[in-house]
């Protein structure tokens, strides 16, 4: 019998609802997991095991007394530590909230709660998930499993690392640029980006709001299915939130992808894409028109441009979404002599260089005068990558390509060049652009044995078709069965 | 380029304390990521409207009503410093 925290939420459920294993049991498993081998991986900002043990005993104790037992009741869960929770410590990776408690839950928690989750504790990510590499993190850096002198990609490098190493059944991440699913990537397990507006924003710390989405990260497909039917759905809470009919995911599992189009972006296989990720990539497509599927080659011709385009949104969101934290109200607060020299002294110790560099980017194209030259014009391109998706849509189901270029690069590489770091974002940053919805899943390694993932990117509000051919895929390979020797 | 004045002046907007030894590299690495942000501009963008949220939003309207009663009290527990109901900071005027 494997170990408990080997399982997946799917096969967890199973033997809870058996009543073959508890919800303790099972948390003290991942509890004990963590003890072992997080001092090597830094996947974790904070472990609540009393929190954990003493809500799995109620969570046992409501199956005794014949309570509803969901897909997610008693699984321990690692959110990012970037979503609200209430009561236990919430940092964002940054020294500025290293002491904030929030009175409350972000909306995805609340329903992961409600379905009787366990939060084991909150995993590392870059500061204000700011980066690619978890590197920016304040507290720590955290490593790949699959080498420990490799970053496990960014910025929700600690939720994958921890899926990976069994450090939780479940994670949760969030996906600005590829945050879901570049690291899940690189560590090879399963991510997912929902598309804009499917799962709620509501308490989950902002970066830049109009392209933050929350997203699961785990072990199979399934586990992706059943995440996605947990947290997705409107929310009056936000009004960004998308008022649509969320149907029930774990139905596009076990469907037949016969006859689907899959469209492969010429500009997504350019030199700068790594040899074994092209063939691993190229050889899962041609795993996919083995099953049915017909590979057809589409353009979106504005993809080179929208890593431009990128850090000049997401910055400029960003300096307003993190103005809020000054010193008065929560987080750390520095000694000073006036209001102003309050914020000031404060920022500048509490937020890292990334965080910074950042913030004066985006305060630098939204200041007087320069709006139009770069803002505005971002905004324009951001149509016009929006619109090659829609083009190519009338075409295609579904698209597919890398995830990132290259698979996990060594710790401190490019952490002194954020320009080389931005561009290792450029085959995910378009989807969130447009809003799409976009996947990660194991597509193999390259030949030092580091994890290669395939992108499949949706339609709006069509997560159904990537959970199908993903779960196709992964029926038929094994990629997702092997795990990082530690 | 953004040059060193430049640098003065948007952290004062953004209300960061930059010291002056980082200045110099602050402003080297921020010319080169605008310069590289500036390749948008060999697009022709005429005539194209711009895009603030992918999926279209619309204003939401609800009732002005309080929903969690004990949130000042919650709220205040987390401030650096407090008086009462209310959050103390260094003297304005």
């Amino acid at each position: 019998m494997p170990h408990l925290y080997e399982l997946t939420i799917h096969e967890a459920h199973q033997k809870i609802k058996n009543k073959e294993i508890s919800a303790r049991e099972l948390t003290q498993s991942v509890l004990d997991r963590i003890n072992s081998l997080d001092p090597q991986i830094q996947a974790f900002i904070t472990v609540c095991p009393n929190q954990a043990l003493a809500r799995a005993k109620t969570v046992d104790e409501n199956i005794a007394k014949g309570g509803k037992i969901t897909p997610l009741t008693g699984i321990p869960l690692a959110p990012k530590d970037i979503y609200l929770t209430k009561n236990i410590k919430t940092t964002c990776g940054s020294h500025i909230l290293y002491n904030y408690i929030p009175p409350y839950n972000s909306a995805v928690i609340e329903k992961c709660l409600a379905q009787g989750a366990i939060i084991v504790g909150k995993t590392n990510l870059d500061e204000f998930a700011m980066g690619s590499s978890t590197e920016s993190s304040h507290f720590k850096p955290t490593k790949n499993p699959w080498s420990l002198d490799c970053i496990p990609g960014g910025s929700s490098g600690g939720s994958a690392a921890a899926v990976a190493t069994d450090m939780c059944i479940t994670s949760l991440g969030t996906d600005t640029g590829g945050s879901i699913r570049q690291p899940a990537a690189l560590c090879s397990i399963v991510g997912l980006k929902p598309t804009y507006g499917r799962v709620s924003r509501y308490g989950t710390i902002a970066f830049a709001s109009s392209l933050d989405q929350m997203g699961p990260m785990t072990k199979d497909v399934e586990d992706t299915a059943i995440m996605l039917n947990a947290i997705a759905g409107h929310d009056e809470r936000d009004s960004t939130s998308i008022d649509c009919k969320v149907p029930d995911y774990t139905k596009a599992l076990g469907k037949k992808i016969k006859g689907l189009k899959i469209g492969v972006p010429k500009e997504f296989f350019t030199d700068a894409i790594e040899k074994d990720v092209n063939q691993n990539v190229r050889a899962a497509l041609t795993e996919l028109e083995k099953l049915g599927a017909k590979i057809i080659e589409i353009s979106l011709p504005n993809t080179k441009h929208a890593v431009a385009t990128y850090y000049i949104i997401a910055p400029a969101e960003a300096s307003a979404n993190l103005a809020r934290y000054d010193g008065v109200r929560f987080g750390l607060r520095e000694k000073a002599s006036s209001l102003k020299e309050l914020y000031q002294n404060t920022k500048a110790k509490g937020f890292g260089n990334e965080v910074k560099r950042r913030i004066l980017i985006g305060t630098f194209v939204l200041s007087s005068g320069y709006y139009d030259d770069y803002y505005l014009k971002a905004q324009k391109t951001r149509t016009i990558i929006r619109n090659d998706f829609l083009n190519a849509y009338k075409k295609v189901d579904v698209i597919a390509g890398p995830v990132s270029p290259t698979t996990a690069f060594k710790l401190g590489e490019k952490i002194d060049d954020p320009l080389q770091m931005y561009l290792s974002d450029i085959l995910t940053l378009s989807t969130n652009l447009a809003g799409l919805p976009g996947m990660s899943i194991p597509c193999g390694f390259d030949n030092k044995n580091l994890p290669i993932g395939l992108q499949l990117i949706g339609k709006p509000f069509d997560e159904e078709t990537l959970i199908k051919v993903a779960h196709a895929y992964e029926q038929n390979t094994d990629w997702h069965k092997i795990k990082p020797q530690i | 380029m953004i040059s060193k004045e430049q640098i003065k002046h948007i952290a004062s907007l953004a209300n960061i304390d930059v010291d002056e030894s980082e200045i110099p590299h602050l402003a080297d690495q921020l010319s080169k990521i605008i310069e590289y942000v500036e390749t948008i501009n060999e697009l022709d963008l005429k005539n194209i409207k711009p895009t603030a949220h992918a999926v279209e939003v619309n204003n939401v309207f609800r009732e002005d009503k309080v929903i969690q009663k004990d949130i000042i009290e919650k709220s205040l527990e987390q401030a650096p410093e407090s008086d009462g109901v209310y959050f103390k900071v260094p003297k304005v005027i």
